[in-house]
């Protein structure tokens, strides 16, 4: 049974907390680097831009290969890197280094779909013009692909959250963690209850954040 | 000028190689409405795209303004295509942006200031007559709308030369004329050449100086529109001119009808010719007219005529050397002479 000195509401706002470390730093990594490889693959295998067979291979399998490792096994692999980065294994700054890795190659995917969905006439257009392929990138490549970027964006976050909750497994911390400690491990229904419903009001908000701003942005 | 010598466009693909183009050479003079015509397949659009070379030839040579482009790259190339405009069947609009963002995008992109982009779009609003709707975006345009934001940003580096890719292709009969006018216009004001590729007849007919038709990736025929339309000379044009312009008799009535029938084909200056009236009166022959039309290609009349002529048989005789030669062309559909 639950201790006297474990209370709920604080072990709940410092699992948020954690949550949230875990979560917006690695999304944040996801959007910027994910998102320009996720560019990358996309102007490499283009004919208007960079095509380049061979560089677009190798990125493209590099980002299978962290793909096809399953989340939980990624983050056994990572903690010599995460101690080379974060100098520690324990912790939501440690589990960031995993998350971060494959919240990147999982976002550079949908980008990189994102940006191929932009109509190949739009882009022939702008290069007929004589526009820098700078130009077009930025005025007109990452606009067209804004409302698809911003649901890639929802849906990486949504599934990070998951991720972060693995991550509770190498005690990673966050809602996930006190989930599995005190829900799970010690038969506390109240505990994994609530914070599995916390886990669906956050996922819900995420996703109607994330859908009124892709609908904000759509012109079509 | 613009003169494409010997212009072939390979594709190579798994195992064959496709030949999208193989040796044209067309001379286009400035100023011009240039028209190719052809199929879908025939591979005129491929052709068109290797003018501003989105479509690198695998041969041959293309001059514009004397000077061999084939091999431009970088930033002349860049500055080659900002005197080539460009217009699209399906418009290509980029939907996040303004009417005014996306006449804007190609000036900016060009390095013109925001004062000179703001006075440039103002004034390609109102050459295409869209001053209301600035504002606008895209997809609450109509397609005739969103071709003339085409046509704006086409020529927003003060394009000498447009390219037109089935321009009218997704739009229907009244909106199609109304663009045909409106680059006619451009081309009479601002003496831009104009090179037109479609596959419909009634474009080439309503704006076209010149054709050159195309078949299979090669020019059949070439020459001035209104040549084309009365004297076709190879198989592949005078089929083309047939199906679109279906101009038939029934076969009933050929059957049902006594007397002579006979088509008669007029242009130019005999078509305004009082020739009929002095058909009766020259030749005491009665004749009615069963199916008729004429038509105008830029302004010069072509028409055709079905008559049953009757009357003894040496008046119709006499009555057909007659037309034969003071019209085009006759044919006798039915002799109705013993």
């Amino acid at each position: 049974m639950v201790s006297n000195n474990f209370d709920l509401l604080q072990e709940l706002v410092l699992a948020l907390k954690e949550t949230f470390l875990m979560v917006s730093v690695s999304l944040i990594g996801a959007i910027i680097i994910g998102g320009l490889l996720g560019l990358f693959l996309f102007l490499t295998s283009n004919n208007l831009f960079l095509k380049n067979r061979v560089l677009n291979e190798i990125s493209g399998v590099t980002i299978n290969i962290i793909r096809s490792i399953p989340f939980i096994i990624l983050l056994v692999l990572l903690i010599p890197l995460s101690k080379a980065i974060v100098h520690t294994t324990i912790g939501p700054s440690a589990v960031i280094v995993p998350l971060l890795v494959s919240a990147i190659a999982f976002y550079a995917r949908l980008s990189e779909v994102s940006f191929r969905n932009v109509s190949k006439g739009v882009l022939e257009s702008a290069v007929a013009s004589g526009a820098k392929a700078i130009d077009i990138i930025i005025g007109i490549l990452i606009p067209e692909a804004l409302p698809q970027l911003i649901n890639g964006i929802t849906i990486t976050a949504i599934a990070l959250i998951g991720y972060s909750a693995m991550a509770g497994t190498v005690g990673g911390g966050g809602i996930g963690n006190l989930a599995i400690q005190y829900g799970y491990e010690r038969y506390n229904t109240t505990v994994m209850v609530t914070c599995v419903v916390v886990l669906i009001v956050i996922v819900q908000a995420l996703q109607l954040v994330g859908d009124f701003s892709s609908k904000r942005v759509n012109k079509k | 000028m613009i003169e494409l010598k010997n212009i072939s466009v390979t594709f190579k693909q798994k195992k064959c190689e496709f030949h999208a183009v193989s040796n044209v050479s067309l001379q286009i003079k400035s100023g011009e409405i240039f028209g190719i015509i052809g199929s879908s397949g025939a591979g005129k659009s491929t052709l068109l795209r290797t003018i501003n070379l989105l479509e690198k030839p695998t041969s041959g040579e293309i001059i514009v303004d004397n000077k061999n482009i084939v091999n431009y790259k970088g930033k002349e190339l860049r500055e080659l295509r900002r005197g080539i405009g460009m217009i699209f069947q399906m418009f290509n609009l980029v939907e996040s942006k303004t009417v005014y963002e996306n006449i804007a995008f190609s000036l900016k992109a060009a390095g013109k200031t925001k004062d000179e982009i703001y006075t440039r779009v103002n004034e390609l609003l109102q050459v295409v007559g869209l001053m209301d709707k600035a504002k606008s975006y895209p997809s609450k345009l109509s397609g005739g709308q969103k071709q003339r934001v085409g046509i704006a940003r086409a020529l927003a580096n003060n394009a000498q030369i447009l390219l037109c890719d089935e321009p009218t292709s997704a739009l229907d009969i009244e909106t199609t004329a109304a663009i045909l006018k409106l680059l006619r216009d451009i081309n009479e004001k601002y003496g831009i050449t104009i090179i037109i590729i479609t596959h419909e007849l009634e474009v080439i007919k309503a704006i076209c100086n010149k054709v050159a038709v195309m078949n299979k990736g090669k020019v059949v025929e070439e020459g001035l529109v209104y040549d084309l339309f009365t004297k076709p000379k190879h198989e592949f044009t005078k089929q083309l001119l047939e199906h679109s312009s279906k101009f038939e008799l029934p076969k009933e009535l050929i059957k049902s009808l006594k007397g002579t029938i006979v088509k008669i084909k007029y242009i130019g200056e005999s078509a305004t010719d009082p020739v009929l009236s002095k058909l009766s009166t020259k030749y005491n022959v009665t004749f009615n007219i069963l199916h008729g039309k004429i038509e105008y290609i830029r302004d010069l009349p072509v028409g055709i005529l079905y008559l049953n002529i009757t009357g003894s048989d040496e008046s119709i005789m006499e009555a057909i050397n007659y037309l034969k030669i003071s019209t085009f062309s006759v044919e006798v559909i039915n002799y109705g002479i013993k």
